[in-house]
């Protein structure tokens, strides 16, 4: 087995020895300068991956004509991929302790010079006092000398200083004594957070002598000081009220526990959520989180509610298992952001865009946007009415035209309703002007007649009478019963049903040219509605608002596409699309890398993934088969170059056995270093380098060994074929020898795609098409037999790949034959369009042909020429 | 192959194992341990410990506790508070208890209600003491 010698990385690693491929392969460019195109391929052939080059900006800027080390570097710089990563630890609860002592006098004063000034106090306060009410009434004569100084000083005859020293000695003991005394008789009590058994520094609250709050201590931290109101040194200082609210020793702790929090001392958001859905037994739970950094662009709200743009999550444990190994046991692995964009796509910024300039463009014909502009500068909210409350909210330049929208709707459908409010009253009042004594009557007994038809079931208590026309009670009763009627009259016509004769007569008389009932009642209701509207237009207008423009909103509304708005407002809520996040193999195999790399640092013998069977017994989701069974093991195969081992250990509880699939870190890869040093070295962010691997070992595995030549230079150094020593079949055998995947991506790296390419570019050309477009079927039919890009090149790798796995145990070019097919044919009619692609060339050339179209078509095929000169 | 007298017997000490740390960082004197004589006795529960009679079940396949089981711990409380703790593999820890354990006022309730074991813990770090008094 040759030994490759990886290439030192020249890229910068990240904290987790992730590097990019990119980067490392910009640095190591031979050539300053480099045709577009070239340095395109120049990425691909060592290994940069397409979906690579697109997060970094290098796919366009490799349409350039000419691109330079620094620009690419410059642009790999402003689109580096980062990641943040946040281990939750379970227990950390435990190390968080706190101490409640009673707090020294000196220190509670402030030091010596506190106890000082307080002991001056109570001098002046308490000891003189004392002493003025004992000698006040004594005759001088009849007092010693010391009693006699002590009546001068206390009666502020003489200073203290001017006192005999021995006497200021004595007033100044018996002042410590007593400011001791009262201080210890009621000391302050202190309470001191500790972290991991340490007293954490300056959270300490302090409650002191005959208080009844406990407030930081003066050597606090700041930002404490800041939160009770006490810092002098913050602007706030004064302005803001001291908080008075910690009372008691225990809000005290959760106070100073809170704050730590908030300030990162104390890191309890290490705290696990989900450790209960384990396997029974293990230890050291953790839950990892790995994610994007950078603004928010997706936040999954249930498994980490607090979390944004993890990429994964991995929720693991410590086994030993049956063979005495180290495990490092991965419980879950889950990327809810991949399965959130697999489930309802992920957001189409473009689509979005186009569907906001769209709603816009349809608004501006109406010069709706600039007039709610205008009555946004004009109004502060609170100055609005009801009616333009949502008009005001519409107004506002942060909210979409999708949200716009939904918001002016609800503002027309106000609109109409106040407007149906006023013709219905302005209904009631015409008709209620021109009914006669007789009218009201009749209309009274009408509804008096509908009541009891309704209560007047046998048996029933309690009819309705009509109302006495005499009595003035019985009038307003009956304007009651009236205003009822012709509200329910209203209703009717609204629905299309005729009214009661009366009504339909006052409205034939009211209309001079009404020809029929129905006609008058028209013109009434029509009127009534014109008044009303006209109405609310002058209010509308008199908050500077086109009299008209309910009108010019409704006429656009009507021509945006229904459900235009709804359409975008889900699209918008779509998870953003991001690196990783695309396809299941992507965030998998950065997983695994991530895990194995862990591993390594923490000194695992291997990492184990949970089997399906445990996760669909856990959650009854039998789809967790594809994440469990296929996905993590092919990430396992990408990224190690094996397939995974399996590994088992005992469960707690009556020791029943799992087994799951896993990866030994001392297993060799095929570049022959371990699963170990190759996470220790550095691992690519986007892919294993193992079609890399695997090229240099199938070229010159000799070489490479003899010179420890790094593989990314050993490729460069390809010999060139001319002899035919070895044909193809014997490649393939070599490709096979370092498993299916690395073969078929070397296959697929150095010859599938650029022939590929070569004869999409040649079609184009033959139709005539101009040079872009012939790049563009270059691109797609490279892209085509892209197993990583492609779902539709998937069957056809899978393809290629099964026929070559069945090669590591043939001896035989016969039997290699019939595997190698596909691959020969494929290549035979590249082989072919090629040929003829170069004659066509010379041709031109020594035509003297458009050189626009020469270089177009050189160009095309350049990678199919460069693929197959080694054949 | 899984012996399913010791994964129930694993299962025991695990809870005891809980419930003495538990005491412990409650800075409750009580110490419990299996009682070993359920072998020899019917309508006697696993673990006791002032006021609660405990009764564990682990099995291999399952979502919900069985009613026989709860029957069996309510018969072997006596006039201890019964509690039913079970689980099944890959799923977390539950336990099942009268409706009174959570509110005196339920107690004639014939109900039981399911939460997971480490909210049980915080019910007994709030009751213990009131409760013991009480007794």
């Amino acid at each position: 087995m040759p030994r490759i010698t990886r290439a030192i990385i020249k890229a910068s690693l990240n904290p987790e020895r992730l590097y990019s491929k990119a980067e490392d392969v910009a640095l190591k460019m031979k050539q300053l300068k480099n045709i577009g195109s070239d340095a395109r391929r120049h990425f691909i052939k060592q290994g940069v991956t397409k979906e690579e080059l697109e997060e970094l900006g290098l796919a366009e800027l490799f349409e350039q004509r000419r691109v330079t080390q620094d620009e690419i570097l410059a642009r790999i710089d402003e689109n580096r991929i980062e990641f943040e990563e946040e281990i939750a630890i379970g227990g950390r609860a435990s190390d968080v302790d706190f101490d409640v002592q009673q707090m020294e006098m000196e220190e509670y004063f402030g030091g010596p010079s506190g106890v000082e000034a307080e002991m001056d106090y109570d001098l002046e306060e308490n000891i003189k006092d004392y002493y003025y009410t004992e000698f006040v009434d004594q005759a001088d004569d009849t007092l010693n000398e010391r009693e006699l100084n002590l009546k001068k000083w206390s009666q502020g005859d003489i200073e203290l200083d001017d006192l005999p020293t021995t006497l200021i000695n004595e007033l100044r003991q018996n002042a410590y004594e007593n400011v001791s005394t009262m201080y210890y008789d009621d000391p302050a009590t202190v309470v001191q957070l500790y972290v991991e058994g340490r007293p954490v520094e300056g959270y300490r609250l302090v409650q002191g002598p005959y208080d009844n709050t406990f407030l930081p201590t003066n050597d606090a931290s700041p930002s404490l000081q800041r939160e009770f109101g006490v810092d002098r040194n913050n602007a706030t200082y004064g302005r803001q009220d001291t908080d008075t609210s910690v009372t008691s020793v225990n809000e005290a702790q959760v106070r100073l526990q809170t704050h730590a929090m908030d300030q990162g001392e104390l890191e309890l958001e290490g705290d696990t959520r989900w450790s209960e859905y384990t396997v029974d037994g293990g230890e050291n739970y953790r839950e990892i989180r790995y994610r994007l950094a950078g603004p928010e662009k997706f936040r999954e709200g249930s498994h980490f509610p607090d979390d944004i743009n993890n990429v994964f999550h991995a929720r693991v444990t410590d086994r030993v298992d049956t063979d005495g190994n180290n495990v490092l046991f991965v419980e879950e692995l889950q990327s809810d952001w991949a399965q959130q964009g697999r489930r309802s796509g992920f957001k189409d910024p473009e689509a979005l865009a186009k569907g906001e300039d769209q709603i816009r463009g349809i608004l501006e014909v109406n010069e709706i946007p600039q007039t709610l502009a205008k009555f946004r500068d004009n109004y502060s909210s609170a100055e609005v009415p009801q009616l333009l409350e949502d008009l005001y909210e519409a107004s506002s330049p942060k909210i979409p035209y999708r949200e716009k929208m939904g918001l002016l709707s609800k503002f027309d459908r106000r609109y109409r309703q106040v407007v149906q409010a006023g013709q219905q009253r302005r209904f009631i009042e015409e008709i209620e002007g021109r009914l006669t004594d007789k009218d009201e009557y009749d209309i009274a007994s009408f509804e008096i007649q509908q009541a009891n038809e309704r209560v007047g079931t046998p048996g029933l208590e309690g009819t309705y009478r009509m109302p006495d026309p005499n009595l003035q009670k019985g009038r307003a009763e009956i304007d009651v019963l009236v205003d009822k009627h012709l509200k329910s009259q209203y209703n009717r016509i609204l629905n299309g049903d005729a009214p009661t004769q009366a009504v339909q007569r006052i409205a034939f008389e009211m209309d001079a040219n009404a020809r029929s009932p129905g006609e008058g009642l028209r013109t009434l209701m029509n009127n009534a509605e014109k008044a009303a509207k006209e109405s609310l237009d002058t209010t509308i207008e008199s908050y500077g608002l086109p009299r008209n423009f309910v009108d010019g909103l409704e006429e656009s509304m009507d021509v945006v596409r229904p459900g235009l708005a709804s359409d975008l407002r889900v699209e918008a809520q779509k998870p953003q699309a991001a690196p990783f996040v695309r396809d299941s193999n992507a965030w998998n195999k950065l997983a695994v890398k991530r895990l194995v790399g862990l591993a390594e640092e923490e000194g695992y013998d291997k990492v184990m993934f949970s089997p399906s069977e445990v996760q669909i017994d856990r959650w009854g989701e039998e789809g967790l088969r594809g994440q469990y069974d296929v996905n993590i093991p092919k990430a396992i195969k990408q990224v190690t170059g094996s397939k995974p081992g399996k590994t088992t250990f005992r469960s707690d509880y009556g020791g029943e056995t799992v087994t799951g699939p896993s990866i030994d870190l001392n297993q060799k890869t095929p570049t022959g270093e371990t699963v170990a040093e190759r996470a220790k070295a550095g691992q690519t962010m986007f892919m294993a380098p193992l079609a890399a691997a695997g090229l240099a070992g199938l070229a010159a595995p000799e070489m490479a060994e003899a010179s420890e030549v790094p593989i990314d230079e050993g490729i460069g150094q390809l010999p060139r074929r001319t002899s035919g020593e070895r044909g193809i079949l014997e490649e393939v055998g070599d490709f096979a020898r370092y498993g299916p995947e690395v073969a078929y991506d070397a296959l697929n790296a150095m010859i599938i795609r650029p022939v590929a390419g070569s004869i999409g570019g040649r079609t184009a050309y033959d139709l005539g098409l101009d040079p872009e477009t012939i790049r563009g079927a270059q691109d797609r039919l490279e892209a085509l037999v892209d197993y990583e890009a492609s779902p539709g090149a998937e069957a056809y790798g899978e393809r290629i790949m099964g026929g070559i796995g069945d090669l590591l145990d043939s001896d035989t070019a016969q039997r290699i034959k019939p595997y190698a097919m596909p691959v020969l044919e494929g290549l035979e009619a590249a082989s072919e369009g090629l040929t003829g692609g170069i004659l066509d060339l010379i041709e031109m050339m020594e035509r003297g042909g458009d050189e626009e179209k020469v270089e177009a078509l050189l160009e095309t095929q350049r990678p199919g020429i460069e693929a197959l000169q080694p054949i | 192959m899984a012996d399913s007298r010791n994964k129930g017997a694993a299962f025991e000490r695990d809870i005891v194992k809980r419930l003495n740390g538990f005491f412990e960082a409650q800075g409750i004197n009580v110490r419990c341990k299996r009682n070993l004589d359920q072998y020899q006795a019917k309508n006697l529960c696993d673990i006791t410990i002032p006021g609660y009679a405990i009764e564990c079940k682990a099995y291999k396949d399952g979502w919900w506790f069985q009613k026989a089981w709860w029957e069996q711990v309510c018969t072997a409380a006596g006039d201890d508070i019964p509690v039913l703790v079970w689980k099944f593999n890959n799923k977390p820890i539950r336990v099942t208890l009268p409706m009174g354990a959570f509110n005196p006022d339920y107690a004639d309730l014939t109900g039981c209600a399911v939460i997971p074991f480490d909210d049980w813990l915080d019910i007994l770090a709030k009751d213990w003491i009131p409760n013991q008094k009480a007794a």
